[in-house]
C-alpha cells in the first residue's frame, strides 16, 4: 500500500515563472484548467459538458480582467465562473441543482481547492485498490469500459438491481474510506 | 431544508463527486488538454481596446505589464473578490473604491491630493470642474446639486471630464443644465462602465448619442428623467451591451416604448418603478403583455417592478425568467398566497417584496421554508410580531422589513 498521501501544489503551480512561455493566458490555462474541469465534473456536469464549459469559463474570465486578481484568487473566480456557467445549463429542476452545487462547492473547498483534488484522487485510489474482488471488477467495467448496468449484470451474471446495490454500497465504502484518510 | 433533505443531498453530491473521481481514475473520463481549444477561442472572441490574449504573440510584452498591474492591485483585487465571492455573477467587473471625498468649495478642490479615486462634489461650477482636471486619477465622480436650486456646471463645461481617463462611474444627479448637447461630451470617457444621470433633461437625442458613444458601459441610471419617451427608449435599445438599467420616475414612456427593452439581452438587472407616479399619462404600463415581452431578458437576475399591473398568470411568466433572483413585486395587488407559492417553487429567490400584495399570514409558513433567500420586505396590515420572529428563523435572512402598512 502506498504512503498516505500529502498535499502537493498540481504541476504547473508558478504563474508566470514558466521559462518559456507562449502567453500568460496559456500559463493560466495550463496552471487551472484541471482544477476547473474536475470541479464542474464534481459539481455534477457530464465529462463533454465540461469540456465545453472549462473552455468558456476561461475565455469568460480572462475577458473579466482574471489577470489583475492576486494568484490566489485565481482558482476562486474561475470556479465561481464555472459554477455560474453549469447552472445556466440547468434550466429544468433548477433549484434542486443550486442546492446541490452549493453543497458540491463547499465540498470541494473543504477537500479539494487547494490542490485541485490531488490528494483527494490520491485518497480515492488507495481505497480503490484495497476493495475485494467482485465490487473492484464492477467499478473498472463501469469506470474503465464505461459498460451500462444491463451490461454488467449479464456479464457477472446477476440481476441488474443487484449490479445497482452492489455499485451503491461499494460507493459508499469507498466514501467512508476517503473521508478516514484525508482527515 | 429539513435534515432528512439536506443528509439526500449530500449523498447526492458525495455520489456525483465519486462518479467524477472514479471514471478519471480508471481512465473514462481524464481531464482533457484544452490549451489549445481555449488558446483558438480567446483570439476569436477578444474585445476591443486591448483583450487579454492580443499580446499573446509576444510575452516579453505582456508579462512585465501584468505582474506590475497584478502587484498593484492585489490589494484592491482582494477586496474586490470577497466582494465577488458566492453573491454576485463573475461578469460584475466593478473594483473596490475607498468611501468618496466630499468637496463643497473651490478651495477643498485645489487642496485634493492628485491620486484621490473617489470624488463627490457638492454644487460644482464650470471653474471649479475645470480645476477637477489635475486629480488624473479619479475613478468614479459624482457631481451633486441640490434639489432645492443648486446650479452646476454648463453643458460645454463636461468637456472638461475629458481630462479624467481614469473615470469608471460617473454620477450627474439634478443637474438642470444638462441635456443633449452636454451628454455628446461623455464620449470620451472610454473606460466609463457606469453612468447616472438623475434629474437631467436628457432626451432621445442625448440617448442616442451614449449609444453610438459609449459601447462599454455596463450600467445605466436614468432616474426621474421628465423628458425621456418612447422615442428614447427605441435609442436605448441599441444599447445592448448594458447589463444595468434603472428608469426609475420616468413619467413619459409607455408601455410601446418598454417594449423595446427586449432586445437589451444581456441585462441582469431592470428597476421599472414609479413609471407613471401622477397617473397623468394613463395607468402604470406594466402587465402581463409587457411582461411577456421581457421575458426574452433571460439572463435578467433583479427585477424591480413595483405597482405593476400584473394579474395572477402573470406570474407564470415570471417563472420563466431562469436567472431570477430579485423580485420586487409590492404594491402589485392581484399577486396573492398561491402566486407567492408558484415563484417559490420554481425560483430560488434572494430578495423579495411583497408589501402592499394580497398575500395573507399562510404565506409565512411558505416563505419560512425558502431557504435562499437573504432579504425580504413584507409589509402588511396583519403582521405581528410572531409572525416577524417567525421569519427571523430564515438562515440567510439578513435583511427583515416588516410592519404593518
Amino acid at each position: 500500500m502506498r504512503a498516505t498521501p500529502t498535499r502537493r501544489p498540481p504541476a504547473g503551480e508558478a504563474v508566470g515563472h514558466d521559462a518559456n512561455p507562449a502567453s500568460f493566458a496559456e500559463l493560466l490555462v495550463r496552471r487551472h484548467q484541471v482544477g476547473v474541469w474536475r470541479y464542474l465534473r464534481a459539481l455534477g456536469c457530464p465529462a463533454d459538458l465540461a469540456d465545453d464549459l472549462t473552455q468558456e469559463t476561461f475565455v469568460t474570465a480572462i475577458h473579466k480582467n482574471l489577470i489583475t486578481l492576486p494568484a490566489p484568487a485565481v482558482g476562486g473566480f474561475l470556479r465561481s465562473t464555472a459554477r455560474f456557467l453549469f447552472l445556466r445549463t440547468r434550466s429544468v429542476a433548477r433549484r434542486r441543482e443550486e442546492i446541490l452545487v452549493e453543497l458540491a462547492d463547499s465540498a470541494w473547498q473543504r477537500d479539494c481547492a487547494e490542490d485541485d483534488g490531488e490528494l483527494w484522487i490520491e485518497a480515492l485510489r488507495q481505497c480503490v485498490e484495497s476493495l475485494p474482488g467482485r465490487g473492484r471488477e464492477i467499478l473498472t467495467r463501469f469506470y474503465r469500459d464505461g459498460a451500462s448496468r444491463a451490461e454488467v449484470a449479464e456479464e457477472f451474471r446477476m440481476k441488474e438491481a443487484g449490479v445497482k446495490t452492489l455499485l451503491h454500497r461499494t460507493r459508499l465504502v469507498l466514501r467512508d474510506c476517503v473521508r478516514r484518510r484525508i482527515q | 431544508m429539513n435534515d432528512r433533505t439536506d443528509e439526500t443531498l449530500r449523498e447526492q453530491v458525495e455520489e456525483r463527486r465519486l462518479d467524477w473521481a472514479l471514471a478519471e481514475l480508471e481512465g473514462l473520463h481524464r481531464p482533457p488538454d484544452l490549451t489549445h481549444a481555449i488558446l483558438q477561442r480567446l483570439e476569436q472572441s477578444a474585445p476591443q481596446g486591448g483583450p487579454v490574449g492580443a499580446d499573446s504573440s509576444d510575452p516579453s510584452r505582456m508579462l512585465p505589464k501584468i505582474f506590475v498591474a497584478a502587484a498593484g492591485l492585489a490589494v484592491v483585487a482582494l477586496i474586490a473578490w470577497s466582494t465577488h465571492r458566492g453573491s454576485q455573477a463573475p461578469d460584475d467587473s466593478s473594483v473596490s473604491l475607498p468611501p468618496p471625498v466630499l468637496v463643497r468649495t473651490p478651495e477643498e478642490i485645489l487642496r485634493l491630493p492628485s491620486d484621490t479615486r473617489n470624488l463627490a462634489a457638492m454644487d460644482c461650477d464650470d471653474a471649479e470642474l475645470r480645476a477637477l482636471r489635475r486629480v488624473s486619477h479619479l475613478e468614479r465622480l459624482e457631481l451633486r446639486v441640490r434639489r432645492d436650486g443648486g446650479s452646476g456646471p454648463t453643458e460645454d463645461a463636461l468637456a472638461n471630464l475629458a481630462s479624467l481617463p481614469k473615470l469608471r462611474e460617473l454620477a450627474l444627479t439634478w443637474q438642470r443644465k444638462l441635456g443633449d448637447v452636454g451628454v455628446r461630451h461623455l464620449g470620451s470617457l472610454r473606460i466609463l462602465e457606469s453612468l447616472t444621470l438623475s434629474g437631467t433633461e436628457v432626451d432621445r437625442d442625448g440617448v442616442g448619442a451614449l449609444a453610438r458613444q459609449l459601447p462599454q458601459l455596463r450600467s445605466l441610471e436614468f432616474r426621474i428623467l421628465p423628458k425621456l419617451g418612447d422615442d428614447s427608449l427605441r435609442q436605448l435599445a441599441k444599447m445592448h451591451w448594458l447589463r444595468r438599467l434603472s428608469l426609475d420616475g420616468c413619467g413619459g414612456v409607455t408601455a410601446e416604448g418598454l417594449r423595446a427593452l427586449g432586445s437589451l439581452r444581456q441585462l441582469q438587472e431592470l428597476r421599472l418603478a414609479e413609471l407613471n407616479p401622477n397617473r397623468s399619462n394613463g395607468p402604470n404600463p406594466i402587465d402581463d403583455t409587457l411582461l411577456a415581452t421581457l421575458a426574452k431578458l433571460t439572463d435578467l437576475q433583479k427585477l424591480e417592478i413595483p405597482r405593476a399591473r400584473l394579474s395572477k398568470r402573470a406570474v407564470a411568466t415570471l417563472c420563466t425568467f431562469p436567472a431570477l433572483r430579485g423580485l420586487d413585486l409590492s404594491g402589485c395587488k392581484d399577486i396573492d398566497d398561491d402566486a407567492v407559492r408558484c415563484l417559490l417553487e420554481a425560483l430560488p429567490l434572494q430578495s423579495l417584496r411583497l408589501s402592499g400584495t394580497s398575500v395573507t399570514p399562510s404565506v409565512i409558513a411558505d416563505l419560512c421554508r425558502e431557504t435562499t433567500l437573504t432579504s425580504l420586505e413584507l409589509r402588511a396590515e396583519w403582521m405581528t410580531p410572531a409572525l416577524h420572529r417567525q421569519l427571523r428563523t430564515l438562515p440567510r435572512l439578513g435583511s427583515l422589513e416588516t410592519g404593518q402598512d
